[in-house]
């Protein structure tokens, strides 16, 4: 078992091939050896996140690793696809103070599938949506000044006149 | 003129409330006229025409006072806008994003997001092959006009710019694309072409005009993808040999009247893509109504996907045989004589081959597959109606070949409905007991036969490994396809990956006499149904009420 220590000082103790989904995590254990009884401390992450990765890692536990070039191979000559499995998308539905800190925690403990997950959901919310509704969104000021606003609408003109 | 500014570490990044406030100490920021200073913007964008630009891990000596908004400024601006206590920033290039990594103390939003995050958020919003400039605008242009924050990531994202799709080509796809290679910087390029569904001259204008312009861009095309419609674009005989040094993925496909094509000109285009001028070139598609003189063409030995209309007389597998790499193989057929009876003495053995497309008739089918053998095939596509005859050789192959698939497909791409054929002996070889994955999509009349085939568990299960099921066709009996689930629902569990056959279905898979939504793979479904009618259709709506919260099973209309 392996005990992790949060950024409020919580301390989860989960199994290693849970935990080990992470490669931030794999990478500490393979360094300071088997038998260390040291909690690792995680001070990127508090607790209700950390709560939160580790059902994910929990369900995804035994599933293989994708490889550490597995998106970069996947070039611009094919679509990305931005489906995600049912029980992802249960789980990422959290409102978006939690999404973002997951893809936070995910980046920074290095969970690719998990970061993917959260990536694709911040797309889909995106897609089909107007600059003024993704400001809305995400509650993003407007902060062109209207010279700059007009600058850009002038660029953008052969795209809207269809 | 400069002012102060302080920048406080704590304060939220969010562009909601100011980061930072004037004072008399701190950080001395000058302010920006991003758009008042043409000079400025051109160095904004043609901090694009940097090839680092798209991999970007800018980090500041300073990292904990600024936030990834401040960050995203100096990614975009000149190191000169960012001074501390009157020396300048200076920008680094490092592999450690740790040294951004600082606890979230404030409530977390999108301006929390590191550049590289966004611009993964970004990369998932390029469109796919179905946008078509006349319906909607390009998804890019939203990005840029959200706030400058946003816009300073998107504009300092080369690949974002760098896929230049032109499907069904209007006039305002040349000045997208003369945007797009501004904004691209020295990114390699994937290029789109495609006339399908639109024959109007403003397509063969503006093709003519945007290829053009991408021709001094050769030797930054990586992909290129053309269907053209008949009557060859004189922009693309232009291009030059041996131009294309970074060209991996190449698809030339002929449509409209075959009759209208020039032979010399496919030839042409034939030795400027080919024969030595693309020395990275590993995925081909060649399909040209068989015109190329050169039959087959002169094809790179080392590709890894090969797809065509290509002549399978003797030549062809000459060819095949020395393609050592190849994994994939996709052969459709023209209206010409394909094949002829000169025999190899031995077939040719495809080592590599994991994927096998086929929409050959049957007797080229059964020809073709007499003359190969793939031991690592695990996926097998049929996109044609086939014989008796063609069934057994299907079953010879696979035995010969000593291969076991995983995943089996059938198109039926006539369009006229018709009594299932059942392909039992194909179903029911000892190569399919490791299949995990089977498609049929066919305008059958009923499913039944297929079904009750499926519900025969009493010995030994048909296709034991099964676990992902999709039919798609004309009709079957509820109380035949509910037998079929009461015995084989719970193996199709919720999947992990999309189909392992995707990638062998084209964009344009829509069989005559079903809708387009029928013949899309949906990836996060296991078990997937869709007929237009359903006899009994009580007892499916039953069943399906009480699954009603499987997801990954879906009915049409439940």
């Amino acid at each position: 078992m392996i005990v992790l220590k949060t950024s409020d000082n919580e301390t989860f103790t989960v199994e290693r091939d849970v935990a080990e989904r992470s490669v931030l995590i794999k990478n500490m254990l393979d360094d300071i050896g088997e038998n260390s009884e040291q909690a690792i401390p995680l001070p990127n992450v508090n607790s209700s996140v950390l709560k939160k990765v580790l059902e994910y890692c929990e369900h995804h536990r035994g599933e293989p690793l994708p490889a550490a070039d597995a998106d970069t191979s996947q070039d611009d000559t094919r679509k990305r696809t931005t489906d995600i499995s049912e029980w992802d998308q249960k789980f990422i539905t959290v409102d978006q103070e939690m999404l973002f800190e997951i893809i936070l925690a995910a980046n920074y403990l290095d969970i690719k599938s998990l970061l993917d997950v959260g990536c694709k959901t911040v797309a889909n919310m995106i897609k089909g949506k107007t600059p003024e509704e993704i400001r809305k969104l995400f509650n993003i000021v407007n902060d062109f000044t209207p010279e700059e606003e007009a600058q850009i609408k002038k660029e953008n003109e052969w795209a809207e006149d269809r | 003129m400069s002012l102060r500014y302080h920048v406080k570490p704590d304060s939220s990044p969010s562009n909601k409330s100011p980061k930072v406030e004037e004072t008399n100490v701190g950080f001395t920021l000058r302010s920006t006229k991003i758009f008042n200073n043409s000079v400025r913007y051109l160095q904004r964008t043609l901090l694009g025409f940097d090839a680092d630009a798209d991999n970007t891990h800018l980090a500041l000596l300073k990292p904990e006072i600024f936030t990834w908004k401040e960050q995203g400024q100096v990614l975009n601006g000149d190191t000169n806008n960012f001074a501390c206590d009157g020396q300048p920033s200076t920008l680094g290039i490092t592999g450690s994003e740790s040294l951004f990594q600082t606890p979230p103390k404030h409530r977390v939003s999108v301006d929390h997001m590191p550049v590289e995050l966004l611009q993964e958020i970004f990369s998932y919003l390029l469109p796919s092959r179905d946008w078509m400039l006349r319906r909607s605008p390009p998804p890019q242009l939203a990005l840029v006009q959200v706030c400058t924050y946003w816009r300073n990531i998107a504009l300092s994202y080369p690949r974002l710019w760098s896929t230049i799709m032109i499907i069904q080509p209007i006039g305002h796809h040349i000045s997208m694309t003369k945007l797009w290679l501004e904004r691209s910087g020295q990114h390699p390029l994937t290029l789109y072409i495609d006339h399908r569904g639109f024959k109007q001259d403003v397509a063969l204008t503006t093709t003519n005009i945007v290829i053009d312009l991408l021709r001094p861009h050769a030797h930054r095309w990586k992909a290129a993808i053309f269907v053209l419609h008949s009557g060859l674009q004189s922009s693309l005989l232009a291009l030059r040999r041996n131009g294309f040094p970074l060209l991996e993925t190449l698809c030339f496909d002929v449509i409209g009247n075959e009759r209208l094509w020039d032979k010399i000109d496919v030839e042409r285009i034939e030795e400027i893509f080919l024969s030595s001028s693309s020395p990275r070139l590993r995925e081909l598609t060649w399909k040209t109504y068989g015109l190329s003189l050169n039959k087959p063409p002169s094809i790179p030995t080392n590709l890894t996907y090969l797809a065509g209309d290509f002549m399978l007389r003797l030549p062809f597998f000459e060819m095949l045989s020395e393609m050592k790499n190849l994994q994939t193989l996709r052969l459709y057929q023209h209206e010409r004589d394909t094949h002829d009876s000169s025999r190899l003495y031995e077939p040719v053995i495809l080592h590599r081959l994991h994927s096998l497309d086929i929409h050959l008739g049957s007797e080229c089918m059964t020809f073709f597959l007499d003359l190969i053998r793939a031991p690592s095939l695990n996926v097998l596509l049929i996109g044609q109606p086939f014989s008796g005859e063609a069934q057994k050789a299907i079953c010879t192959f696979l035995q010969k070949s000593h291969c076991y698939l995983k995943a089996f497909t059938y198109l039926e791409t006539s369009g006229s409905r018709m009594e299932f054929t059942l392909f039992e002996d194909v179903l029911l070889s000892p190569q399919m007991i490791y299949l995990v994955e089977l498609n049929i999509l066919a305008v059958y009349e009923n499913f039944n036969p297929l079904l009750r085939l499926l519900a025969q568990v009493d010995f030994v299960p048909v296709l034991p490994s099964l676990n992902r099921l999709w039919l798609s066709g004309w009709s079957c009996s509820g109380d035949v396809l509910v037998d079929m689930l009461e015995h084989r629902a719970k193996d199709f569990h919720p999947p992990t990956q999309p189909l392992i056959s995707e990638p062998l279905f084209d964009r344009d898979c829509c069989l005559s006499g079903l809708r387009q939504n029928q013949c899309l793979p949906a990836s996060t479904c296991s078990l997937r149904f869709h007929f237009e009618d359903y006899n009994h259709s009580n007892e499916i709506l039953e069943w399906y009420r009480c699954n009603f919260n499987r997801a990954h099973w879906k009915f049409r209309d439940y």
